[in-house]
């Protein structure tokens, strides 16, 4: 699987939210925005993580349709957080892939914010619920 | 600080190795290949890694002139390493930065595999070709 970084996003400083992703062309609804490689983690890096709260426990991914957790590379640790999200997070739940796909639920403009819906409920159908 | 993601590379599978970087346009030597965000990790989580050889133990960075570890983000974490390698990693050393650069060392053709000298033994190596 060969992985194009993406042609339509920037890093930028979010007032109040620290880094988060912006459009810098106008992307349509159900285009891929991003893919990200992502770095699987075992359940013992997790269980460290949430015991000694550490800084990666607000980075890592659980992917609870495979019922893994992974660290997103490329730009997608850095994706802010809403319940008004206008991408969502897509993988092969039959054939597992160290990628995960960043897709536009929405149009989205030039300059906006692109934000996902974290999900911290860790419900399963919820998050199902989306796909 | 603005980032935009680099437009001259792809992650590609590279026999054997697993992943890793090459070029999809001709690069400079000096030439700025990639601004990589970074996420700083404490000395608990680099020992726990080390420790218990997780999988981040294989992906995590010393900086050794500012001793603060971190987590590439953007494709930092996947590069391969090479003794005979065509990048360096630079940073800012006076006041550390969320962020570190991927610098091109020689001309790089198109397609050739993008490596740096992880340099894993000891700080003292890494600042010798710094």
């Amino acid at each position: 699987m060969e992985i194009i970084p993406p042609k339509k996003i920037k890093i930028i400083d979010v007032q109040g939210k620290g880094r988060g992703v912006v459009a810098t062309q106008d992307i349509a609804k159900d285009e891929i925005i991003e893919i990200c490689p992502i770095i699987f983690l075992s359940e013992k890096e997790i269980e460290f993580f949430e015991k000694e709260n550490t800084t990666l426990k607000f980075y890592f991914l659980e992917q609870y349709a495979i019922n893994k957790y992974c660290l997103m590379l490329g730009y997608g640790s850095l994706y802010n957080h809403s319940q008004n999200p206008n991408a969502d997070i897509d993988y092969n739940i039959n054939n597992i892939q160290n990628y995960v796909i960043f897709q536009a639920i929405k149009d989205i403009k030039t300059g906006e914010e692109i934000v996902f819906d974290y999900e911290f409920d860790n419900n399963k159908e919820e998050f199902l619920k989306l796909d | 600080m603005e980032i935009l993601p680099p437009q001259k590379i792809k992650v590609a599978d590279i026999p054997i190795k697993g992943r890793g970087i090459i070029t999809t346009q001709d690069i400079a030597k000096d030439e700025i290949i990639e601004i990589c965000p970074i996420i700083f990790i404490s000395q608990k989580e680099g020992d726990f890694f080390e420790k218990n050889k997780t999988t981040l133990n294989y992906y995590w960075l010393l900086q050794p002139e500012t001793n603060k570890s971190c987590i590439m983000l953007g494709y930092g974490s996947l590069y391969n390493h090479s003794n005979n390698p065509n990048v360096e990693i630079d940073y800012e050393t006076k006041e550390s930065q969320n962020y570190l650069f991927f610098r091109a060392l020689k001309n790089i053709e198109t397609g050739e595999e993008i490596v740096f000298d992880y340099q894993s033994d000891s700080g003292e190596e890494f600042l010798k070709n710094s």
